[in-house]
């Protein structure tokens, strides 16, 4: 999975530990300066969503933009039946719909794509950090002592497709619980160890 | 020290403050119900609303019984719903005494305890002075002090002693004169019974006294323009006035010590409060030193803690509870006070922290590429200015459009666009951060100035965010997360370069994440 836009790329944080490690996954990553005392074992590399995950997504978009189908397309029928073609009202209205529908099918099946290709999370000893957003780019770094619990979820659509969220709580405000979705539910169960260092034989009420 | 004890009541008029906070709320419609009913309804407002008011406070006073027993208090209360609550001393984090008027007429002192645990306090009993003392050593008893050190302790001349004179300074800063008007014209719209008569009357006083004071004078541009002043200025001195007495009435003989672990505020003139202000729970110091601060050469310090009272409208019992239920879990530390002893009461508040960036205040070290290297305050990205003039000219286009349907001379707005370069400027370069060894601090504002102080060891999470017009600059911003910051970001750095930004994200989650966070 590579990050194809040409404006900047976003170099994922280098481990400080081991500037010489050779990027994984993400190729065009520049290695980092090194700051002041290494950290002892080397942090692990980024990982991506799981491609089901872009399945999930698009599944759901297609849920929205048929429930937002439906709602123009009845409101053009009422607009047209009452009105009739003559009136200009009606051009407007079907202008609009038309538009509408651009926008949702954009939010609905193109910038899932875009999304789900810039997801980047790492878990390891130093806690767990989120990249994600396309337009409006997001970093979370949530350190491993700061986890206060974690929950495994599952919607039924992430059921279906073998896929789970992981939610860690801190005890913070603003960012009380944190979301990491669009895994499998192996990859989450290993996240959660990884983080709280506790085994898990994913029967616990998943 | 107490073995098993029978179950104690409150102070035998403790019903009083149960059944007055029920009244309280309907007391003002009750009143303009009173006064403009022919008073023949004051039978019907003791039926209604004092007499059930007063039998439920009665029946919940004889329900509740508190014991002291070893190491613990009990504390049973409840109607219907029976409820027996043990509270272990050594968990009582906060042990707050409140005393307000009414209290004082009763002879009796509301006591709250509070837990590690939720943001109400988990008992609050009314009691007399005797019992209120005696509840008071058997808590702090259990710290393994003894009464000679106490007394020691408390013959040391505090930490701060705010006399009224600040006080009165206070006033003329925060100019809460608003606060008090808003209520009174509250007030006055709910006599809705009345309501016609007060505006019809005020509606044929003011124009007769225009009139009268107007009439044989000539009526001349510089006399309107001087009673305009006047009338303005008389509103700025009420209001000033009513600010000044409030700031008096709750912060009265505002006193801070030291006591062990934790520092205890003591303050109030009607209603007297005794709080205590753990330290091992401040999340966050702000210093607030606004352009008002600065003319009378004084600062204001609070702090944001975890938990503690403060955080609910549940347990408030005065006003001053009522405004810090709004600013949810802050403790002031210094209303106000002289700015030289900021990093006598920082150090205080926050020990063991290295205080460097205040010696070092307005010094800037220019941004190093060598990473850390350099320890310095840091300046945000000097195109921070741009994007900001970009903004406020925007903003100020629209305005003056808006306002020029109503006068023209809106349409002169647009050529304050220097002096908005110069805000822009001037705003940019005295906006900084520091990353000590043990904390962050932020500094931002230039007429009016805030400093925040957020120790590491309290960070949650540390978020890196960049919009598309970040992207666009090459910025980026940093947000740290603590607990108990009211719902937004405790910090929020904007304008970072990128880079900058990214290694400051990544420093500050490494240092939270080496620093055990600690509840209580």
């Amino acid at each position: 999975m590579s990050d194809d836009e040409p404006e900047e790329a976003l170099p994922s944080a280098e481990t400080p530990a081991a500037p010489e490690e050779p990027p994984e996954g993400t190729p065009e990553r520049p290695p980092a300066e090194a700051p002041a005392p290494p950290p002892p074992a080397p942090e692990p590399a980024f990982e991506p969503r799981h491609p089901k995950a872009l399945t999930l997504d698009l599944i759901v978009g297609g849920i929205v933009a048929a429930i937002f189908a439906s709602a123009l397309g009845l409101a053009l029928l009422v607009v047209t039946l009452v009105l009739g073609f003559d009136s200009w009202v009606t051009g407007v209205v079907w202008a609009a719909a038309a538009a509408v529908m651009m926008l949702v099918s954009f939010f609905c099946f193109v910038y899932p794509r875009k999304r789900h290709r810039r997801y980047r999370y790492r878990a390891g000893s130093a806690g767990l950090e989120i990249h994600s957003g396309v337009w409006w780019r997001r970093r979370i770094h949530v350190p491993r002592s700061r986890l206060q619990h974690t929950d495994v979820a599952q919607g039924p659509l992430e059921r279906q497709l073998g896929l789970a969220s992981l939610v860690v709580y801190t005890a913070g405000t603003h960012d009380a619980s944190v979301r990491l979705s669009g895994l499998s539910l192996e990859a989450v169960l290993e996240v959660r160890e990884l983080l709280t260092g506790h085994a898990e034989d994913g029967a616990d009420g998943v | 020290m107490a073995s098993e004890s029978a179950f104690e009541r409150q102070h035998p008029l403790a019903w009083i403050f149960d059944a007055w906070s029920t009244v309280r709320a309907a007391v003002i419609p009750a009143v303009a119900f009173l006064v403009f009913s022919q008073g023949f309804a004051l039978g019907w407002l003791a039926a209604l609303l004092v007499l059930p008011a007063v039998a439920v406070g009665v029946a919940k006073h004889l329900a509740l019984g508190y014991s002291l027993r070893d190491g613990e208090i009990v504390v049973r209360d409840g109607i219907l719903n029976r409820k027996e609550r043990r509270i272990r001393f050594s968990r009582i984090q906060n042990l707050e005494e409140v005393q307000g008027l009414l209290h004082r007429l009763v002879g009796a002192v509301a006591i709250k305890l509070e837990t590690a645990g939720g943001s109400t306090p988990e008992a609050v009993l009314h009691l007399s002075p005797v019992a209120a003392a005696r509840l008071r050593d058997a808590i702090l008893g259990a710290s393994d002090e003894d009464a000679g050190e106490r007394e020691r302790r408390a013959a040391e001349p505090a930490l701060l002693e705010v006399p009224t004179a600040d006080l009165v300074r206070l006033g003329l800063i925060k100019n809460r004169g608003f606060l008090v008007v808003a209520a009174v014209v509250g007030a006055l719209s709910q006599l809705d019974v009345a309501g016609d008569a007060w505006w019809k009357r005020a509606e044929h006083w003011v124009p007769g006294l225009l009139e009268r004071g107007v009439e044989g004078f000539e009526v001349s541009w510089a006399a309107i323009l001087l009673a305009s002043v006047g009338v303005l200025a008389g509103a700025y001195l009420l209001l000033s006035a009513l600010s000044i007495s409030f700031a008096i009435v709750r912060f009265f003989g505002f006193t801070l010590r030291r006591e062990e672990d934790d520092l205890r505020a003591r303050f109030g003139l009607l209603t007297r409060v005794q709080k205590a202000i753990p330290r091992r729970r401040v999340q966050r110091l702000i210093v607030e030193e606004s352009l008002l601060h600065r003319l009378l050469g004084r600062i204001s310090i609070r702090l944001d803690t975890a938990g503690g009272v403060g955080g609910s409208l549940a347990g408030a019992s005065s006003l001053g509870d009522i405004q810090d239920a709004e600013e949810s879990g802050r403790q002031w530390l210094a209303p106000v006070t002289v700015r030289q002893r900021l990093r006598e009461l920082v150090a205080v508040a926050l020990p063991r922290l290295s205080l460097e960036p205040l010696e070092r205040s307005s010094e800037l070290t220019p941004d190093a590429s060598s990473g850390e290297a350099r320890e310095g305050w840091r300046p945000i990205a000097s195109a921070a200015t741009k994007r900001l003039f970009n903004k406020s000219v925007l903003a100020l286009l629209i305005v003056a459009y808006g306002l020029s349907w109503l006068t023209l001379w809106a349409l002169l707005l647009p050529l304050l666009t220097p002096l908005l370069w110069w805000l822009c400027r001037n705003y940019v370069r005295h906006r900084r951060y520091w990353l000590t060894r043990d904390a962050l601090w932020f500094r931002a504002g230039w007429l009016g100035r805030k400093l925040t102080v957020i120790p590491f060891e309290k960070i949650q999470s540390v978020t890196f965010r960049a919009s598309p017009f970040d992207r666009r600059y090459r910025m980026a911003s940093v947000a740290v997360d603590t607990a108990r910051s009211g719902g937004f970001y405790a910090a929020s750095i904007p304008y970072l370069d990128a880079e900058e930004a990214r290694r400051v994200v990544e420093r500050l989650a490494l240092e939270a994440g080496r620093r055990d966070f600690v509840w209580s």
